[in-house]
């Protein structure tokens, strides 16, 4: 990463045609992105048979200028620091996928900028990656196979669960307190619904009695010509049409996937000491907190065998809160799961709430794997997929200097 | 919606992306799992023989499902699905304020039982304030009064060969291409015999109402709302559902739910 170059000369024909090739990739993406853009904003009508549409949405617009400033930037930014101005050229092209996604159009033209931006950001990284491997060619072993494997069969449960679960949640768009839901009373503090209003269907969303107008995302969603009246949109559930029957059979499927996986997990990380060592947070790692939060936000990361603090602190949460309350949640929903434990009743406060609250624990883990990918973009996202694939990892910190490293 | 799909393809193709392809995948790429007969889905549909079975372990034979206070109904029971069945019969019997209603028990038993509300009303009867979770997500607490399954089993008399109970009822269901399609729906025999399995005639303290399945629904306390027909004209007792419907033990059933329908 780039803030740990400190030590790594900056010479040699081979990084820096690397470092040319990246720069040289990624500004033309980005030069490309903002003719695009402007073309956007003046609406010509030639652009349409190229896939590029003109679009007036605010999001639209801000994500894909955001994208050319992080791909211009990000270019520049890889003269002096590769691994820094990679990650931030990687980010410019999620911010271009993620226009593209909105303003749903994708072609030659669109993906210009997406793909020679890519292109320069891999470089880049890979180029900063043999850079610090010159510097500091040893590699620690720190992911177990059992860590690596669990880890890539969440990451796929954990999608199919996320889109099959908005998928049910679209069948009745509302979450409630209590017991029940409340028809003949209010007890809902969620509610996502469409209107008609003089022009054309808004889709509105009710969050404890503060209406939003989400138009185009939720409520109401897809084209003028096709409006689709569900409360999450078709790209964000499985089946992308209304179809619950279906959706329950992936979300059940893979919530058995994830249970599965965990438990083995779980036994693995008891019996080998891998929840205590890494995942529980001890006093020390409690006070080292405020020091890793300040170098955090300076962007130095400490790469050694162990987590940092503030890792601890993700990962027990989403092992040891997240997702014993997910699926604990899901559970109370079931009316068999309530007769054979009704303590589950209980503990949640009625069969609505558990649900409400499932609903907001999917927002946590949805907010964890955002951070989660940031954090693994800043930190040299090739070192990082190097550990979760292989296991081996580049470790910045010396190994006498930090007494958990063995 | 199509010409976006080639040029996903397009963009797949060109830059493999892992995280962002699932990203755009999930538009339409995995509706394929939606189509009844795509073999990935049959195997995802594994999973609920899982989750019965499982859950059958868990709760056993005679566990209730949670029973509720007078106070906390707070609305009356909202009716979902058929509300106000169109078929000629039951037409019939509602103008007739269901005098002539006879609830009819065949198959696999030792003596048909052909009885009137009545007589369903003259056999011991349970009351009970349950919740009634609907499969899209919602629950309702209402009161619910009738006979216990297990006592007009008893008095049909099970032959040792049935495994399940079809219950056929007076509403159809669908429309369009298919043509309508009576509401049929099944249970294993531990449901129908778990003691607060009723054949229900009164909901909150009044006679039940038509919106709600008059003159008799099924209460399946540990399942779904579709587990719990209404409109109920026979019980039939079985050794398989696969000659009814299409074969999947129940209408929604036929249409992509699971069978169990516990969770």
């Amino acid at each position: 990463m780039a803030v740990m170059e400190q030590g790594a000369p900056m010479e040699g024909a081979p990084q820096s045609s690397g470092r040319s090739t990246a720069v040289g990739l990624t500004l033309a993406g980005g030069a490309i992105g903002l003719i695009i853009f402007i073309l956007m904003l003046t609406l010509p009508d030639w652009l349409k048979p190229l896939g590029a549409v003109a679009s007036t949405s605010p999001i639209v617009l801000s994500l894909f200028g955001a994208a050319i400033v992080f791909l211009l930037g990000g270019g520049v930014l890889m003269l002096p620091r590769l691994g820094l101005g990679g990650a931030i050229t990687l980010t410019g092209v999620l911010f271009w996928l993620a226009g593209c996604i909105v303003l749903k159009g994708m072609g030659w033209t669109l993906g210009a900028p997406m793909v020679l931006g890519f292109l320069g950001a891999l470089t880049g990284l890979i180029a900063n990656d043999r850079q610090e491997s010159r510097a500091n060619p040893t590699l620690i072993y720190r992911q177990l196979p059992i860590t690596r494997i669990t880890h890539w069969v969440w990451a796929v449960a954990m999608f199919f669960l996320l889109l099959s679960g908005l998928q049910i949640f679209n069948a009745r768009p509302n979450l409630y307190i209590g017991q029940e839901s409340g028809f003949g009373y209010e007890n809902s503090i969620l509610d996502i619904y469409a209107l008609n209003r003089d022009g054309g269907p808004v889709g509105e969303t009710k969050i404890l009695g503060r209406v939003f107008n989400t138009t185009g995302v939720l409520g109401v969603s897809g084209s003028a010509e096709r409006p689709s009246f569900t409360a999450f949109p078709g790209w964000a559930t499985i089946p992308s049409y209304r179809d619950l029957g279906s959706g329950r059979v992936v979300h059940f499927f893979f919530a058995w996937i994830l249970v599965g996986t965990l438990a083995v997990w779980l036994i693995n990380a008891i019996a080998s000491g891998h929840l205590w060592r890494d995942i529980i947070l001890k006093p020390r790692d409690i006070r080292g907190l405020p020091k890793d939060i300040v170098d955090h936000i300076r962007l130095r990361f400490e790469h050694g065998k162990s987590y940092s603090p503030l890792q601890k602190l993700a990962y027990f949460a989403v092992f040891v809160v997240l997702f014993p309350l997910i699926i604990l949640t899901g559970l109370t929903m079931s009316p068999g799961m309530d007769a054979a434990w009704p303590w589950l009743l209980d503990i949640f406060g009625g069969r609505q709430t558990a649900r409400t609250i499932h609903f907001f624990t999917m927002l946590a883990l949805v907010l964890f794997f955002i951070v989660h990918i940031i954090m693994v973009v800043l930190a040299n996202p090739i070192n990082e997929l190097r550990s979760m694939i292989t296991g081996y990892y580049r470790s910045n910190v010396e190994p006498h200097s930090n007494g958990e490293v063995k | 919606m199509s010409g976006f799909m080639l040029n996903r393809r397009r963009l797949l193709s060109g830059a493999a992306m892992g995280a962002s392809s699932l990203v755009l995948a999930g538009c339409d790429q995995f509706d394929f799992l939606g189509q009844r007969d795509n073999p990935t889905r049959d195997f995802l549909e594994r999973a609920n023989s899982l989750t019965y079975q499982v859950q059958r372990a868990l709760a056993g034979t005679q566990s209730l499902a949670r029973e509720y206070a007078q106070s906390e109904i707070r609305q009356g029971q909202r009716p979902n699905g058929s509300t106000n069945p169109d078929t000629a019969d039951y037409v019939a019997l509602a103008a007739n304020e269901f005098r002539d209603y006879r609830l009819k028990v065949t198959g696999l038993v030792e003596r048909e039982l052909n009885l009137s509300l009545d007589e369903l009303r003259n056999m011991p009867s349970r009351t009970q304030i349950t919740r009634h979770d609907c499969v899209e997500g919602w629950s309702c607490i209402g009161k619910w009064t009738g006979t216990p399954l297990r006592a007009v089993l008893d008095q049909a008399g099970v032959k040792p060969a049935a495994r399940l109970c079809v219950y056929h009822c007076y509403d159809n269901m669908g429309g369009g291409l298919s043509g309508p399609e009576p509401y049929y729906e099944s249970s294993d025999l531990i449901d129908a015999s778990h003691p607060q399995t009723i054949l229900a005639y009164g909901l909150n303290d009044a006679s039940l109402p038509v919106s709600n399945g008059a003159p008799v629904r099924v209460r399946i306390e540990r399942a779904l709302g579709y587990k719990q027909p209404k409109y109920l004209h026979t019980i039939e007792l079985v050794d398989s559902f696969a000659g009814f419907g299409q074969g999947q033990g129940g209408y929604w059933e036929d249409h992509g739910y699971d069978w169990y329908g516990g969770i």
